[in-house]
């Protein structure tokens, strides 16, 4: 019986093992309608900071994903290289300040897709294996890989 | 801008039907519009210092709830900006700014806005979960809260910016209505039919980011300001002010300093003179994890306890120690506990500050 139970316990810590060295890869999308350049790290900061990036005359429209938490912190360490707080404050601010509206945001991958595809040269950031479940979006490029946990 | 109960229905009603109008528009046009909202809780204890004390509380309370109400939206090349401050005791209008881009980096505005003085003023207007601390630096202060420099002024402005390497060159120029030394207090004008008794306000900024993408910056201001005044023998003040300002982002430390020179020229019905005074504050955030924040400020005065603008004012708050912490609970609402005490010739007791902010959506 105990033999058994010791099978059990390493069969579990095997299983949360697997899952916390999982490889997760955060990638850059833009609609099937679109054909532009991937876009330089510092113009990724730039147009998620609420500044003008262009491709084939026309602004980036840049729109944020809040669907994982994961995801989320990813995008502020690792791309914007601020904490949430200064991130909201900057952007707010540059509303109070220009008139501008902020950089719009959705919690539902449909809504993020949709809004996408309705803005002038969306893009967004998913992990990879979610973008590969719609076929009407494009890997521009890959932003980060790293492990789950 | 305080309105009168029977003036802001209306204006309220017209801000509705121009938005309804604005989003029905929006349907099949480009226009982006956006409404935000920042209300608040503020909860300060103080000690009991007057008479009374002796028969009554140790302590006095004062609680203030209200909130910040900003309209932004743009359509191709023009833009709307109004910020309302509403609470069970008051309407009041603090800025409707109408905005042209006459380039892409060139912006001028028409209307009531925000005098672009400092960086704390430009930064975070009446967004107060914007800022770290509960209160603003007294030289930096609200006209209706006992500020002393001219905030909020009516005319035209341009706002504009150069490339510049990796940095970007940001600069300001205004022309405005300047308020009225009254009651011991500045009044700015508010649409009524005293217009006239408002004279010049003018004021030139220049900020410098050596990144653009980065947060620190370096800036400098200039102004030139006509105070009108019905208080006393006093006729007019002419004032000019200068200041610099620096944000330094050291993640995850950060520091504002500012220093501010204002000299003013005071006319009496019998003489006039000249009088001046340096005020500067000091204000680090430390931010100790991604929910909490810890941040403390220092505010002083050089000359300021003899300066003769000031005398005619009613006891402005320019010199305290203050220090905080807040905790941001969730990612659009926050808590912050202050303490602060009044320095050099000022009562001297700490008071204690509790307040609940939040943006929403």
């Amino acid at each position: 019986m105990m033999k058994y139970v010791i099978y059990i316990l390493i069969a579990v810590s095997f299983a949360f093992n697997v899952n916390a060295g999982e490889t997760r890869t955060m990638v850059l999308v833009t609609g099937v309608e679109n054909d532009f350049a991937p876009l330089t790290n510092k113009e990724l900061k730039r147009v998620y900071l609420g500044l003008p990036v262009t491709r084939n005359g026309e602004e980036v429209t840049p729109i944020r994903n809040h669907s994982d938490m994961l995801l989320h912190e990813v995008f502020l360490q690792h791309i914007i290289f601020m904490s949430s707080r200064n991130y909201e404050r900057q952007l707010t601010s540059k509303t109070l300040r220009s008139g501008k509206k902020r950089i719009s945001e959705h919690s539902s991958h449909q809504e993020l897709i949709n809004d996408m595809h309705m803005s002038k040269n969306g893009v967004t950031y998913l992990w990879e294996d979610d973008a590969l479940k719609y076929p009407d979006v494009i890997i521009l490029q890959r932003l980060w890989t790293g492990s789950a946990d | 801008m305080t309105i009168r109960r029977s003036n802001w229905k209306l204006l309220l009603f017209t801000l509705l039907c121009i938005s309804t109008a604005v989003a029905a528009y929006a349907e099949e046009n480009t226009v982006e519009q956006e409404m935000l909202f920042f209300p608040l809780v503020h909860l300060e204890v103080r000690p009991d210092i007057s008479n009374d004390s002796e028969h009554g509380n140790l302590v006095e309370t004062e609680l203030e709830y209200g909130s910040d109400i900003v309209y932004s939206g743009s359509y191709k090349k023009y833009r709307l900006l109004s910020e309302f401050y509403a609470s069970i005791d008051e309407f009041e209008l603090e800025r409707l700014q109408l905005g042209i881009d006459l380039k892409p980096n060139l912006q001028l505005w028409l209307g009531r806005f925000h005098s672009p003085f400092d960086y704390w003023n430009s930064q975070y207007h009446h967004g107060v979960h914007l800022q770290s601390s509960v209160h603003r630096p007294g030289i930096v202060e609200y006209e209706d809260h006992g500020g002393v420099l001219t905030n909020h002024t009516t005319g035209i402005k341009i706002d504009g910016s150069t490339p510049y390497g990796d940095g970007v060159f940001n600069y300001s120029l205004a022309l405005g209505t300047a308020p009225i030394v009254k009651e011991h207090k500045l009044h700015t004008w508010s649409g009524g039919n005293d217009f006239s008794k408002h004279k010049l306000h003018s004021i030139f900024r220049l900020v410098f980011q050596p990144d653009e993408l980065s947060q620190t910056q370096y800036g400098a201001f200039g102004s030139y300001t006509d105070l009108n005044a019905e208080q006393d023998d006093l006729q007019k003040i002419s004032q000019v002010t200068v200041g610099a300002f620096t944000f330094q982002d050291f993640n995850p430390v950060s520091l504002i300093f500012s220093g501010i020179y204002v000299d003013s020229q005071v006319n009496e019905s019998r003489r006039t003179n000249s009088s001046g005074f340096f005020a500067s504050y000091i204000h680090v955030e430390y931010e100790l994890s991604h929910n909490w924040l810890m941040y403390g400020r220092i505010e002083r005065t050089i000359g300021g306890t003899e300066d003769l603008y000031l005398e005619y004012l009613d006891d402005p708050e320019l010199e305290r120690n203050l220090a905080g912490i807040r905790f941001d609970f969730t990612r659009r609402q926050a808590i912050s506990i202050e303490v602060s005490k009044r320095v050099n010739d000022h009562d001297g007791h700490t008071h204690i500050s509790t307040q609940w902010s939040a943006v929403f959506p």
